[in-house]
């Protein structure tokens, strides 16, 4: 609970911060509970905060909601439930968070791989927000030191910026901007992890090619028809020349001879096992050894393998695989990647992720900062480059920026020039 | 005598005569305004430098003449010295500046207010304001001893031919003498102070009371500001000594000269017989090592910086010597710029050390400067202390949001300047007229003028020192250009009844013949690059631009209106992104915050953000985004806040 009631409404009133063993009474039965309190200011949303540690499952979390529901009625006050993201919003709002840091929270509860979750975090963390936050000031000093040469010329005490340090400075900062824009990589495309779809018949042996390209034992695995009675999915990750690609590999329940129609499975199982495949980005249409090939309807690209290679009778005309004995698997890995098209959707070293929004004002600073430097730069005989033309694309890229950590007034460029000058009448 | 009015202008500064002149022209023949000032013959007195416009205030300056004010017109019939500074730069940022002979200007002033006999001139200290049942403005109460003054009658505009002498006496008559406290009504007041609100001038340690030298200063105002619940605050600015020319080695110093060919700044002035005043030249000098040495050992004597002065701050823009001294250690001359003050008397301004420091400090100071060995030093230096009413206090109107009717104007918004001044004295006026005709009142937006920036800068932040426009200050400067002011606002300015019928159709003349040169411009002739393409490619001067349209036209062209197409056109990129900008914060700016929306209600907003808005009360969403101590988020929750109507604060 958050909010100006919640330490009223749970009577922990008398509780300062921290964790407190406390009975919550639910209509007449008691139940003994662990209550974490974190005061305002200094809480996840900035305002009282209480949290109880219930045991059980959701009856028992539906009853704790009641007696609470039924406690603010009691006292007067109002409770309802929290909407999606209020928690984070109310962090943000109260100043205990940034918008990055909020987006950042956002992804990490979206995040469904590893990469993604670690994406978030850096968002979280600020990465991107110092860089946004190291950029405005190196912006803001040189908008104030072409102001400054614009509004105090008449001012022996100013000396401008230097057109050859202005270029300096200005292609220092365009190329650390590059080097930024071009190691990053964006939150969509960590987000887009494609699903790779074990298809076959039943007892195609599925399972075990699951469990031989991940390396553990991961779903049950029997000799008999329909072992897989759902839809597992598991992240795997591949090398690719341009590096890792993190992929979804799902093992659904195998089909009955050549239709849809499935083994023994009731029809819940079976539209998930055919999302999963209309889901698909790449199917391994696994056929064993004599088997049937399965019918599909798909757009997806197929691959198709011919499974337990260690038997007799394998088609030909396949890619040969055996999970007993390993063969071709490591070659099937690289098959995969090479057919999704491959390019790396992990987060390497010193790079990192931005959503298409950052990735948006980023580019237009740098479009700024490219077309200020153009101006500076640029041989025009007998006249001065003009000054309120880079400081207007100067500040287009302090507008661009703004849009990441708040915007910057003419007021706070005024702020440098007047730091660092004598500026006389 | 009737003492109703409709508007009643406190002050004959630069925003008060501003105001009265726009509330005069708004009301035409029937109305009734008062100038009520302490010395009338001292109506327009160029308080500290003799000169008008410069960088950021040029552009204010066009913005007035463009609205029908008088400053422009005043400027250029005065001017000995014409000057566009930043003239090797792009148009946007070019500052046109005069220097005047400032007893004409002070004539001129008081020659067109009295050219305008709905304009009355009361001779009186106002102590107090007057109110009704209702808190609203009823008028102000003028001592005995006060009374209508009435100009000379003869009243030419300003010539060579001697010293300009103001027109309004300083006492009325013995007829129009008020024999008693005498109450004047209205239920518009224009408050323009200036620097006599419980004025204080320093020069070492003496003391004098009074905002101008030899004059008095006025006690009762702020008392009664204060009284009626306004938060005051207090200022402070300096002015330099003036020597007497005739005793400085003149010849040995550099000469500063005007432009070869001097612009007007009103589009009124007749260019066939301008300038007006024969033209003078200016010479500079510099400070020396040992001044600054014996200034270093003599601060604490200095009341500006070693604290003697109450004041907050004084400007950092206009600093005194001893600020220079102390700031910039490792430099050990400054500039000096000796302008005449009149082409008729001998005083010199010396621009550049303007001080409080004792007189035996300045002796030393100015003696040590070349050419001014024996310089006759003719006054004193001083710095003046004064009480300002902050500007948070105040709609981008001008008016007060605690008094309904009371418009507050100039210096006593912690402004600096004459530009500055009377550009806040003319949207006073002007909504002065409107509220008691019962019109809307109305405002400039950022995109539209420097004034429309300059009223919401002072309504979203607290001054902490004289605020002085500078043209970093407009995010739209490439649109907000000295040249395009009468296109920007004079149409604006004929809808609100502030342009006659003389200047509108000189717009309209100009109007069409810059239409016509766009049009010439972008007209293709086979073989031959457009006007257009020339001037975007900026190898082809202004001049060889304006023979080319001749000849390509057979129109007759200004040089000046060439300039501003060509001007546009190599502007034209940028404006589309600035106004692309202005269109993406159209939404901020046009979103009202309901007058009723309490920020106390405000769920889950910061304290500090609370404060900020209980103090500002911005009106629009766009000008709560420019408020100190108001957050990216913490819009959010107000725009959040205005949409849904909030409910109170919850538990989640």
């Amino acid at each position: 609970m958050s909010g100006p009631d919640a330490l009223k409404l749970s009577s922990l009133e008398a509780f300062g911060r921290g964790c407190h063993r406390v009975t919550l009474d639910l209509g007449g039965d008691e139940l003994p509970t662990l209550a974490v309190v974190a005061t305002s200011p200094g809480s996840y949303t900035g305002e009282d905060v209480v949290e109880f540690l219930v045991p059980g499952g959701e009856p028992m979390l539906a009853r704790v909601q009641d007696a609470l529901q039924q406690a603010a009625t009691r006292k007067g006050t109002s409770l309802r439930r929290a909407e999606a993201g209020e928690f984070t919003a109310r962090a943000y709002f109260n100043g205990r968070i940034g918008l990055l840091e909020a987006e950042g929270i956002a992804e990490a509860i979206r995040a469904e791989t590893d990469s993604h979750l670690r994406a978030a975090n850096l968002m979280t963390d600020g990465g991107l927000g110092d860089v946004a936050l190291e950029l405005v000031g190196e912006l803001t000093r040189l908008a104030g030191l072409v102001e400054a040469g614009i509004d105090f010329t008449d001012q022996e005490d100013v000396v401008a910026i230097s057109n050859l340090e202005l270029a300096r400075t200005l292609e220092i900062l365009i190329g650390e901007l590059q080097t930024r824009l071009g190691d990053s990589v964006s939150i969509e495309r960590l987000e887009s992890v494609p699903c790779v779809v074990l298809a076959g018949v039943a007892n195609a042996g599925k399972s075990s090619l699951f469990n031989a390209l991940l390396g553990t034992e991961r779903t049950v695995v029997a000799d008999v028809e329909g072992t897989t009675r759902d839809v597992v999915i598991e992240p795997l990750r591949l090398k690719t020349l341009g590096g890792d690609l993190e992929i979804l590999l799902a093992d659904v329940a195998g089909f009955g001879g050549s239709s849809l129609a499935l083994v023994g499975i009731e029809d819940a199982m079976k539209r998930r096992a055919v999302e999963a495949i209309e889901r698909a980005d790449l199917i391994l249409r696994c056929t064993p050894p004599g088997g049937t090939v399965l019918r599909l309807e798909t757009t997806a690209p197929i691959l198709d393998l011919a499974t337990k290679a260690d038997l007799d009778g394998a088609g030909a005309s396949s890619f040969q695989v055996s999970a007993a004995t390993g063969a071709g698997i490591t070659e099937l890995a690289g098959l995969i990647a090479t057919t999704l098209g491959g390019s790396s959707n992990v987060l390497g070293a010193g790079t990192f992720a931005i959503s298409e929004r950052h990735r948006d004002a980023l580019q237009r600073t740098l479009d700024a900062m490219q077309r200020a430097n153009r101006l500076v730069i640029e041989d025009r005989p007998g006249l001065m480059p003009p000054a309120e033309l880079i400081a207007a694309c100067l500040r287009d890229g302090l507008d661009a920026l703004g849009e990441l950590v708040g915007r910057i007034t003419p007021d706070q460029v005024l702020e440098h020039v007047f730091a660092r000058f004598c500026v006389g009448k | 005598m009737n003492h109703e009015f409709d508007v009643i202008v406190i002050g004959g500064g630069h925003a008060g005569t501003e105001a009265a002149w726009a509330a005069a022209s708004v009301l035409g023949p029937d109305g009734r305004v008062a100038l009520v000032t302490m010395d009338p013959a001292r109506i327009g007195t160029m308080s500290c430098n003799p000169a008008i416009g410069g960088l950021g205030k040029g552009q204010i300056v066009r913005e007035i003449d463009a609205l029908g004010g008088m400053m422009g017109l005043v400027a250029d019939a005065t001017g000995i010295l014409f000057k566009v500074l930043n003239a090797s730069r792009g148009a946007a940022v070019r500052g046109p500046r005069c220097q005047n002979d400032k007893y004409a200007y002070a004539a001129e002033v008081q020659r067109l207010l009295a050219g305008r006999p709905r304009i009355s001139v009361i001779a009186g200290t106002v102590d107090r304001l007057l109110r009704d049942a209702s808190g609203s403005m009823r008028g102000v109460l003028v001592p005995a001893g006060g009374g209508v003054v009435r100009p000379e009658s003869n009243t030419e505009q300003a010539s060579d031919a001697g010293m300009a002498r103001p027109l309004y006496p300083t006492t009325p008559q013995a007829a129009d003498r008020f024999e008693e406290p005498t109450e004047l009504r209205s239920r518009a007041v224009v408050l323009t102070t200036g620097t006599f609100m419980r004025a204080l001038m320093h020069t070492g340690d003496q003391q004098v009371p009074g905002g101008r030298a030899g004059e008095g200063t006025a006690f009762g105002i702020s008392g009664m500001l204060a009284e009626l619940g306004f938060e005051l605050g207090r200022l402070k600015t300096g002015t330099p000594p003036r020597l007497r020319r005739g005793s400085i080695r003149w010849e040995e110093l550099e000469p500063q000269h005007g432009d070869e060919t001097p612009r007007p700044f009103s589009d009124l002035t007749d260019r066939t017989r301008f300038p007006k005043l024969p033209q003078v030249e200016c010479r500079v000098t510099a400070t020396t090592a040992e001044a600054h040495e014996l200034i270093r050992a003599n601060l604490e004597r200095a009341p500006m910086y070693s604290g003697a002065i109450d004041a907050e701050s004084g400007p950092r823009y206009c600093p005194s010597i001893e600020d220079k001294v102390v700031r910039f250690a490792d430099r050990h001359a400054h500039h000096v710029f000796l302008e005449p003050e009149s082409l008729h008397t001998d005083e010199i301004y010396c621009n550049g050390i303007s001080t409080s420091l004792p007189e035996d400090v300045q002796s030393f100071l100015v003696h040590s400067m070349p050419g001014c060995g024996d310089a006759e030093i003719l006054r004193w230096g001083y710095a003046v202390e004064y009480d300002m009413v902050r500007p948070h206090q105040l709609d981008a109107t001008g008016m007060t949001r605690l008094v309904h009717g009371l418009f507050l104007a100039g210096q006593i918004n912690g402004t600096s300047g004459y530009e500055e001044a009377g550009g806040q004295g003319l949207v006073a006026g002007l909504n002065a007229a409107r509220l008691v005709r019962a019109l809307p009142l109305v405002t400039l937006g950022r995109d539209q003028a420097y004034i429309g920036v300059m009223m919401d800068d002072l309504v979203t932040r607290t001054p902490r020192e004289p605020y002085r426009m500078f043209t970093s200050r407009a995010e739209h400067r490439l649109l907000l250009r000295a040249d395009n002011a009468d296109e920007r606002l004079t149409p604006w300015a004929r809808e609100h009844g502030l342009v006659d019928d003389h200047r509108w159709a000189a717009w309209t003349a100009r109007h069409a013949e810059l239409e016509r040169l766009r049009a010439l411009f972008e007209h293709k002739t086979t073989g031959v690059p457009t006007l257009a393409d020339l001037a975007r490619r900026q190898e082809t001067s202004v001049p060889e631009l304006s023979r080319l349209a001749e000849e390509r036209g057979a129109v007759e062209t200004e040089t000046p209106l060439v300039e501003r197409v060509a001007t546009e056109l190599q502007y034209a990129g940028y404006i589309v992104r600035q106004r692309a900008e202005v269109r993406r914060q159209e939404r901020n700016e046009s979103t009202r915050i309901p007058i009723d929306l309490q920020p106390a209600v405000i769920q889950g907003l910061r304290n500090e953000a609370r404060d900020a808005l209980s103090r500002y009360r911005p009106a629009t969403l766009g000008q709560a985004a420019r408020v100190e101590g108001i957050t990216p988020a913490d819009l959010t929750l107000i725009a959040l806040a205005i949409r849904r109507h909030t409910r109170a604060a919850d538990t989640v």
